[in-house]
């Protein structure tokens, strides 16, 4: 959308440079947001209540016709919504839904719902996955203390805005890695048992996951081809490498340098 | 009048993390960092930016105009604040290399 939204603001996280990797990620994190609906007629508490039961839990949705995905029915969540205020038509609403949702299309849709029409007014997002509004910066801060560091090399200012990206990777279930593993892992490699030091309870096959150093830097972004307790019983491949975030080098190579003649791409 | 609230029985937060140790490690403090530690020039490719968007302007535009001021090669957001738009600013995705030209 090409002129902009001027009703809409909260916090935005920018990821920078390799960290642009895990974006897809923190699309998929459930967000919160506070935001005004405007309804165009009347409609009383408990209509609306029941209306807001409607979507409550799992709901369909249609993407607005000027989206960039494509027109297909997509479930989507609402976890909770809660009237904050109410002023006749005017509904201060706050709602968590899953990570993709339309807000402004899910105003629409309860306006059909409740029979009468409305619409979003206003829109401000508070939370994205584990990361809250608390902490946000503006872009007047950031200039600041860009300018900060560029005069004086004082980097505090910047240090304290600029977060290491594992801080918003803290939903997505972790494989800790051996230092010995890493340096494949950046080359693509996927992931075997032997180089696992820890691993998550609660990771399934098939999910997200992120494998980490020791040091809890992130590697890269795996599919899980294991539940926690299959990575426990047995061994071979454990999670897929996906996206790698960290660049090779970083840490020495120390694949194939085993005694055995085992074959080289199946490392860990 | 007002207090409405529903809440669906899943809870979009997870909360405590566990984890079973398969290989006690160590890990040598010769190569990389703790997050916490990282030096400012690899922050910048390993970071983000909690960032309060203002009204007005789009995600695309502000990434940006943060990108510009850091200095950085890439930027990206994480999930469009404009309803309708999705996805990675436009002007930072890497064009495709110019087709090979032969007449």
């Amino acid at each position: 959308m090409g002129g902009g939204d001027p009703a809409v603001s909260g916090l935005l996280p920018i990821l920078l440079g390799r960290a642009t990797k895990a974006s897809e990620e923190i699309h998929t994190y459930p967000k919160e947001y506070i935001c005004l609906l405007r309804l165009h007629e009347e409609v009383d508490d408990h209509a609306l209540e029941w209306g807001l039961s409607q979507f409550v839990g799992e709901f369909y949705q249609t993407p607005p016709v000027r989206s960039n995905v494509a027109r297909q029915v997509r479930k989507k969540e609402l976890f909770e919504a809660e009237v904050l205020e109410r002023d006749g038509r005017d509904i201060l609403l706050r709602m968590i839904v899953s990570g993709g949702t339309y807000v402004r299309k899910l105003c629409h849709d309860l306006g059909l719902v409740l029979g009468v029409g409305a619409h979003m007014v206003e829109l401000r997002r508070v939370r994205v996955g584990p990361k809250s509004e608390r902490g946000a910066v503006t872009i007047q801060q950031l200039q600041r203390a860009v300018w900060q560091y560029r005069e004086s090399r004082d980097e505090k200012g910047l240090r304290s805005i600029i977060r290491p990206i594992e801080e918003l990777l803290e939903y997505i279930p972790r494989i800790i890695i051996l230092d010995s593993a890493v340096d494949a892992i950046c080359h693509g490699a996927h992931l075997a048992r032997p180089g696992i030091a820890q691993v998550e309870t609660r990771i399934t096959p098939g999910a997200t996951v992120g494998i980490f150093t020791l040091k809890g830097e992130i590697v890269a972004i795996a599919r899980a081809l294991k539940s926690t307790e299959g990575m426990l019983r047995e061994g071979g491949i454990i999670a897929k490498t996906d996206r790698v975030l960290m660049t090779r080098g970083t840490y020495p190579p120390k694949w194939g340098k085993g005694k055995s003649k085992t074959s080289w791409h199946t490392t860990y | 009048m007002v207090g409405i609230l529903l809440r669906h029985s899943t809870n979009p937060w997870p909360t405590e993390r566990e984890f079973v140790t398969l290989r006690e490690a160590d890990t040598d403090p010769r190569y990389g960092s703790r997050p916490e530690e990282r030096p400012m020039h690899d922050l910048l490719n390993y970071g983000y930016i909690p960032l309060d968007k203002p009204r007005g302007p789009t995600s695309g535009e502000i990434t940006e105009r943060v990108r510009r001021m850091l200095g950085v090669e890439r930027a990206g957001h994480g999930g469009t604040l404009v309803p309708g738009g999705w996805g990675r600013s436009r002007c930072l995705r890497t064009p495709p290399d110019p087709p090979r030209k032969s007449y």
